[in-house]
């Protein structure tokens, strides 16, 4: 047994040292000749005589040496290495076959490393900051409340002092503030308060001063704050004179004690913190702000380990019994999603990634159908090698080793994509929501990425290669080494291919109907942005955000004291608020006279239009002009009067132009809301914002007062033909109220350039896909007929000879190709006429008969690549001599 | 006309080789050659050349080892040595040899000598 291991282990180490090995044996077999020259020389032999006589006496050289190599190496492994090279020379030698197969494996599995490791990086990254590793969350679950409850500090006092196998307990609660340097200038930071404990936990050490310490805590502390390298860098040219320097954060003055590295960005991707302003034991359960409860496991102890003593630890606590609270124990970021609906939609997520399997495994499925017809043009070479003793799975290895040989090729430049597309997608969010990725976010692919990557390696080589490779052995010996001389063969397109070309068919189609739907969506929202009748590059929109424990009426309060500032700012034309920017909710409604709808017939019919909530000023923000009527009251706005204003596309689409003002409607019962919403009186008409000639009901709008400072964010928009509208904006919350902050601040057309780049990068994420089953298909429609072609060469010369008209020969060749493109479109068209009539965008259609128009223009479009592909060998077979097909 | 060289049955060789490096202490290649050649009086069959493969089956094995030295002639030679576990090795295989061959013995003699 060790006898055996030993050798093994000499032959691997062998394999490895090679060249070592072939020194060794040429300064030995050099030894001995020399010796034996020697010898001979001894006994009287001249030189010259002697060199060759002592060659002869030894045998081969290069014999000898050939077997110490195979005695050396094992035989098996040298046969893989001469697979692999083959292989290599085989991809060069069909530079068709290699693209086509390279580009959709690239794509098959780029897409689905991407894929994964972008749930991995989102979900459940490893941390590879210090202490990272047994870093945890926990969560308090309360069903009464419908799952996690985040205002958890009373449970936090309770836990914390109980938890043994937690070390470094601690809460953190993010939020936008305004950081004021002594220049007077504001700027948000993404601020958070937190424990000093997660300094602790994560021991990364301050770039200047020092972190947060337990003391920062205490009542009557002197109010500290710890900066990041980024703000550090960008509002503090780098100056660590910094630190001792006294700023205002929000409405409290705070001296700055250290500097942080970029590294530490927790609890998500703050760049400010402060200790907690909150004691946890002064609130009572269910009170108090929302918080993340963070720790770190005692060295050796297991995620489950502390989760059975906090599930102990919960159970004591709770005295009555049918009240079913528990706390959850999870790592750091996966903790960040327990409780939300996320968790069952991560679990979804990779649940999804069967679907990028299903594409592997149909690209693979086609390319196996190329190298099956190219495996028919080395029938004869298989028939030969297999008669001359070679077994199947010699010759299965052996094609299995070329394409493994591709689908590495493959697997490297799809790597390389994934890379790319993740490092897209973090631009994109980036721009969209105006502040960095988590700090756990990082597009370097993976260790379990890579195994998934190379496991799709060797799943699709083994499809690729191994499929033809049975199908091209299976054939009975006697009977292809009778036919090998002919040029008929024995391998024949079966059920098996036919399946996977009409498939492939059918995927191209539901792809590229999706991709066209995906891509009329951008463009349709993009013109609808077009179609708003304002210079968008004037209007700044930005988040007006206050802390949880700010009540409603002094939220309301403040925004109508923002909004007094704003007016009185003279390089700001106007200001409002308003719920959605852009995209307006959805709004049910029934008229208290349904006979006024044109729209809704028959009685009891609700109606779907576009609906927005509005604060003071808005109509003359964004230029609707009064058309009947009045625009809302400043005393309707604060009371939220049940009052509305329509716009013209109502009046005439709804109400076939009947005067609006004084109908009564209101939303009806829906699934979520079984009362009605109160009856609303329209009180006024304005014009349409969007220009766009073409409009349907659903572009309808109606708006209604809003419900100022009901929620924590408000949406501010601000018209301002100043540069500077974004400074202006920040000085007067700055002014109003220290503690509001304001978020992602930016431009109408960065807003809308943002949402256009998702459904760009969407449709072009698509679109490749799409691309990629085009191009199988294709190739896979061509490599069908031209086998059938070359499979039939000698039936149709016989034809022809025998008076034949071409169309005969036309049908012949192309016959089993159309009929597979047939059923393939046809299997194809209906999901694809589903996923074509989903609405994209909602607010904006190019008109009911999109999805079929869609659809249509696919299988046409389908229909013409597959015709131009069967060009060149419907020509070949009209051009056949029947006299070269006779003698051939 | 038939040879009179005779040709190795297979596995045979590692035998030999380990024998003769017991015997006769460190040998290089060319020294194994010319010593089995003596012993045999000349009608082995063995081409020079094969006796590598052998010679890095068996140090694989662990049973000899080689090291480079010099012949009295001051050339420079890769030395062969029998190590502990050939040693055991030579005795397991030398058994086994006499076993087989006193069994092909039995079996290739004359029928009537040995009903007699």
């Amino acid at each position: 047994m060790f006898a055996r291991l030993r050798r093994i282990a000499a032959r691997l180490t062998a394999q490895f040292r090679k060249s070592h090995a072939e020194q060794e044996l040429a300064r030995e077999i050099q030894s001995h000749l020399q010796l034996i020259e020697d010898e001979l020389m001894a006994a009287g032999m001249p030189p010259a005589e002697a060199r060759a006589a002592a060659r002869r006496k030894f045998g081969g050289v290069e014999q000898a040496k050939e077997l110490q190599r195979d005695a050396r190496s094992f035989l098996w492994l040298t046969g893989w290495s001469m697979d692999l090279k083959l292989g290599a020379r085989m991809l060069i030698k069909s530079p068709g076959l290699t693209t086509i197969a390279v580009i959709a494996l690239t794509v098959a599995i780029g897409g689905g490393a991407a894929y994964l490791e972008f749930i991995n990086d989102y979900f459940r990254p490893s941390l590879s900051i210090p202490g990272g590793d047994r870093l945890v969350g926990l969560v308090y679950i309360d069903p009464a409340k419908g799952g996690s409850e985040a205002r958890a500090l009373h449970q936090f006092s309770q836990w914390a002092p109980r938890l043994t196998t937690v070390q470094h307990l601690g809460f953190s609660r993010e939020l936008e503030q305004n950081l004021v340097t002594a220049d007077g200038v504001s700027e948000t930071v993404r601020s958070a308060e937190v424990t000093a404990s997660i300094f602790q936990a994560v021991p990364i050490p301050a770039l200047h001063g020092r972190p947060l310490l337990p003391a920062d805590e205490l009542p009557g502390a002197v109010p500290v704050a710890v900066i990041g390298e980024d703000v550090w860098r960008g509002r503090f040219a780098a100056d660590p004179e910094v630190v001792g320097r006294t700023v205002q954060l929000g409405g409290t003055q705070v001296t700055v004690v250290g500097i942080m590295p970029a590294a530490f960005a927790l609890p998500i991707n703050s760049n400010v913190w402060t200790p907690p302003r909150v004691r946890p034991d002064r609130f009572a359960n269910g009170e108090g702000p929302s918080v993340r409860m963070f720790g770190q496991l005692m060295p050796g102890v297991s995620v489950s380990g502390a989760q059975a003593e906090l599930s102990t630890i919960v159970q004591s606590l709770t005295a009555d019994a049918s009240r079913r609270t528990s706390g959850v124990v999870k790592p750091y970021v996966e903790s960040i999603w327990t409780g939300s609906n996320l968790v069952t939609q991560v679990r979804l997520l990779y649940a999804t990634n069967i679907f990028s399997l299903a594409l592997l495994g149909l690209c693979a499925a086609n390319v196996a159908t190329l190298v099956f017809a190219r495996t028919a043009t080395r029938e004869a070479e298989i028939t030969v090698r297999t008669a001359l003793g070679a077994g199947r799975g010699r010759i299965v290895a052996q094609l299995v080793a070329e394409a493994l040989v591709l689908t590495s090729v493959a697997a490297v430049t799809g790597f390389t994509a994934a890379t790319l597309g993740l490092r897209k997608i973090r631009e994109i969010s980036v721009a969209a929501q105006n502040e960095p990725m988590p700090f756990w976010w990082n597009e370097q692919l993976g260790l379990e990425t890579l195994a998934y990557g190379v496991l799709l390696v060797v799943i699709a080589s083994l499809i690729i290669g191994g499929i033809p490779a049975l199908k091209a052995t299976g054939v009975n010996l006697q009977l292809r080494l009778k036919d090998a001389g002919s040029t008929g063969g024995t391998m024949r397109f079966g059920r098996w291919w036919t399946a996977v070309v009409v498939s492939q068919v059918a995927v191209t189609v539901v792809c590229l109907v999706a991709m066209a739907a995906v891509a009329l969506a951008g463009v349709s929202m993009s013109r609808s942005f077009d179609d708003l009748d304002l210079p968008q590059a004037e209007y700044l929109t930005a988040y007006a955000e206050f802390r949880e424990e700010v009540p409603a009426a002094q939220r309301q309060q403040a925004l109508f004291e923002l909004k007094r500032r704003l007016s009185r700012d003279t390089a700001i034309v106007n200001a409002t608020f308003v719920n959605r920017v852009w995209n307006h909710e959805e709004f049910w409604l029934e008229f208290a006279q349904p006979e006024v709808s044109v729209a809704a017939k028959p009685p009891g019919d609700v109606l779907w239009v576009q609906g927005a909530q509005v604060g003071p000023d808005y109509f003359e923000t964004f230029g609707h002009r009064l058309l009947a009527g009045r625009r809302f009251t400043s005393g309707e706005i604060e009371s939220r009067a049940n009052v509305a204003v329509v716009d013209e596309t109502f009046v005439q689409l709804v109400l076939g132009g009947r005067n609006a003002v004084g109908l009564q409607v209101r939303q009806p019962p829906t699934d979520t809301n079984d009362k009605p919403g109160p009856w609303l009186e329209i009180v006024g008409v304005v014009t349409d914002l969007s220009k766009n000639p073409v409009k349907t009901t659903e572009d309808a709008t109606l708006y209604r007062p809003m419900h100022l400072g009901a929620d924590t964010r408000t949406r501010v928009v601000v018209h301002s033909r100043s540069a500077d509208a974004g400074a202006r904006l920040r000085a007067a919350a700055l002014d109003v109220d220290p503690n509001l902050g304001l978020a992602e601040v930016m431009t109408m057309e960065r807003l809308v350039d943002s949402e256009v780049q998702t459904f760009r990068f969407l449709s072009t994420v698509i679109g490749i896909v799409a691309a990629v089953a085009l191009l199988l298909s294709t190739a896979g429609i061509y490599s069908l007929i031209s086998f059938t072609l070359s499979r039939r060469e000698r039936e149709i010369g016989i034809r022809s000879a025998l008076g034949a008209a071409p169309r005969q020969v036309v049908r012949a060749v192309l016959d089993r190709a159309l009929k597979q493109v047939g059923i393939g479109i046809l299997i194809g068209s209906v999901p694809g006429y589903v996923i074509g009539s989903l609405d994209l965008v909602g607010s904006y259609a190019f008109g009911a008969w999109t999805p079929l128009v869609t659809t249509a223009a696919t299988i046409l479009f389908l229909v013409l690549v597959a015709g131009l592909s069967c060009v060149v060998p419907v020509r070949r077979a009209l051009r056949l001599q029947p006299t070269d097909a006779l003698r051939s | 006309m038939p040879s009179e060289r005779i040709e190795l049955l297979q596995g045979t060789l590692d035998l030999i080789v380990l024998r003769a490096l017991s015997t006769m202490g460190p040998l290089h290649a060319y020294a194994l050659t010319t010593r089995l050649a003596q012993v045999s009086d000349h009608p082995l069959a063995l081409n020079q050349g094969t006796l590598y493969p052998a010679l890095i089956r068996l140090e694989h094995q662990g049973w000899i080892k080689g090291v480079w030295g010099r012949t009295e002639s001051n050339r420079e030679a890769k030395f062969y040595k029998i190590t502990t576990s050939g040693r055991t090795e030579l005795t397991r295989q030398a058994e086994r040899w006499r076993r087989l061959a006193g069994l092909v013995d039995k079996l290739l003699l004359d029928p009537q000598e040995s009903g007699s």
